[in-house]
């Protein structure tokens, strides 16, 4: 479980480029300027390919943070309990 | 860059301009009585700040309609728009109420209302007469500010090729897709309005909420993007079930992966819809190059052929992409004095891009000759660049895969702040620190050997 936020944070450091420092609690789509529409594509692919899914495309736009994508992920049997 | 008002027929009450999810709209009317018989005293030169908004664009037409040289610039920090005013001696800005204010505590001027949007008036002494020229930024805010001189004859005539070139005409209806302060955003404005189309602002972008379902409800006919944009389409679903109204999407600013192309075009022909990809620079207006009406999937490598006003030839020294047309621009402008100068290309312009032309006039790309990278569809010049890093000795950046590669004997993490300062997304940088920079031995650097890291 504890894996799966790992994965899921490394997908955010990865795609956005975040610093050590970054505060990942409150990351929030156009929050900052990496994760404009195009950092949110990369993001959103690669979140996919890590965790072997396919968003909805409501959820893709629906993705607006960083704790709201945690609660669509779990739609799609993803744990992120620890 | 409007259509024959006149024309027996011509349906004046017809919206030229609306705004989504807004109440405001233009009739044809409306703006020639606001805009053309307006009597409103003209400045010489006049500032557009294109924050994508409505009155962004509404501005814009109060200007290309008049006499004023007019800089249409991309809002990035209000520093870069203050350098622009002063170096260019602009005494009209049009922006955000909040812009101006913030423009208006260092340079004076009086807040005022122009053509009903919000101005700052500054008492400039010019010596300049207004021409009919427009100057589009050419790299965003990076660097200091540069401008390419239009004009706006040739930007009219480049919408008329455009439009004959997609079939546009008064049905159709374009959206804010692109900012207009990008010569390929503004070729859709400007089209739309000379075929005597709706042109629609909205505020949403491709992947929020609301956006496919805004521009389904609008009736769109005609979708721009460069290739994120039509990857982000892809990803909402876009291509499967595009809006039942749409006939054309178009694609430029780069180059798509061919596979894309086919799959795009192929899905859209199912449903009756053309794929066209175009070809052109903000040097050209907007556009060189369209591919006709239902090849795309078929020449999925290609950009089409020139647009009907222009000719392309090839360099036979180094393979050079030449365009010929009325659209060519006069020239780059650094500062005021540069918008008195001479058109110093005669209509021809070399475009810096490598190509070949195939027997029946069909243009391919192959590369580039010029060091201007193009990155997410902003041009980033590579020299600049590298004396913003540091000298020429220590740094030398290419452009590969879609990323600037920058190679440099400092240490990555002062390379990364300084390509950061100089307002690069991180995304977009690979640092590559090396013990020095190979050189040839006319002195020059050695790319080839930088690049594939064998010295």
């Amino acid at each position: 479980m504890i894996m799966n936020k790992r994965k899921y944070q490394e997908c955010f450091v990865k795609t956005l480029q975040l610093d050590e420092d970054a505060n990942l609690l409150e990351l929030e789509y156009q929050g900052i300027k990496e994760w404009d529409s195009v950092g949110h594509l990369t993001l959103v692919t690669e979140i996919e390919t890590v965790f072997n899914i396919e968003l909805d495309v409501d959820d893709v736009i629906d993705f607006s943070s960083y704790q709201v994508g945690m609660t669509i992920l779990e739609k799609y049997g993803i744990d992120f309990t620890s | 860059m409007l259509p024959n008002l006149a024309e027996p027929g011509f349906d004046l009450s017809k919206p030229a301009l609306v705004e989504i999810g807004g109440s405001r709209s233009l009739s044809f009317r409306e703006i020639q009585a606001n805009f053309i018989d307006a009597g409103i005293q003209e400045p010489k030169v006049a500032l557009v700040v294109d924050d994508g908004s409505y009155d962004s664009v509404a501005a814009y037409l109060s200007c290309i309609l008049s006499h004023t040289a007019t800089l249409l610039l991309h809002h990035g920090s209000v520093e870069f728009i203050l350098q622009t005013v002063q170096k260019f001696r602009v005494a009209r800005v049009f922006s955000s109420p909040e812009t101006l204010r913030r423009l208006s505590s260092p340079l004076g001027g009086v807040a005022s209302f122009a053509f009903d949007l919000p101005t700052l008036e500054l008492t400039i002494d010019s010596e300049f007469e207004g021409d009919d020229q427009l100057l589009l930024g050419t790299s965003g805010s990076l660097g200091s500010p540069k401008f390419v001189r239009l004009k706006k004859k040739g930007l009219a005539n480049n919408a008329k090729d455009i439009a004959t070139g997609l079939g546009m005409n008064s049905d159709d209806k374009t959206v804010s897709s692109l900012p207009i302060s990008y010569s390929y955003g503004l070729s859709v404005l400007n089209s739309t309005l000379l075929a005597g189309g709706t042109f629609a602002v909205t505020d949403l972008r491709i992947m929020e909420r609301g956006f496919l379902e805004t521009i389904q409800g609008f009736g769109v006919t005609q979708i721009a993007g460069v290739p994120t944009s039509h990857l982000q389409l892809e990803k909402v679903g876009f291509f499967d079930s595009p809006p039942p109204s749409l006939k054309t999407v178009t694609q430029a600013g780069g180059k798509l992966h061919p596979n894309k192309i086919e799959k795009f075009a192929t899905l859209l022909e199912q449903r009756g819809v053309d794929w066209q990809t175009m070809y052109g620079q903000t040097e050209a207006s907007a556009r060189m190059s369209i591919m006709p009406k239902g090849l795309s999937a078929s020449k999925a490598n290609s950009v089409g052929l020139p647009v009907n006003s222009g000719v392309f030839r090839i360099s036979p020294r180094d393979a050079e992409i030449v365009f010929e047309g009325p659209n060519v621009m006069m020239g780059y402008a650094l500062s005021h004095e540069d918008l008195a100068s001479p058109d110093e290309l005669g209509g021809v312009l070399h475009t810096g891009d490598t190509g070949y032309l195939c027997r029946d006039g069909f243009l391919y790309v192959t590369g580039r000759l010029k060091r201007i990278a193009k990155i997410s569809g902003v041009r980033v010049d590579l020299d600049s660049l590298d004396g913003h890093i540091s000298s020429s000795e220590e740094t030398c950046s290419i452009e590969r895969d879609g990323y600037i590669e920058i190679f440099s004997t400092l240490s990555e993490s002062y390379v990364r702040k300084r390509a950061e300062s100089y307002g690069i997304l991180k995304r977009d940088v690979i640092v590559r620190v090396v013990a020095f920079i190979p050189r040839l031995s006319n002195g020059k650097i050695d790319i080839k050997s930088l690049m594939s890291g064998e010295y």
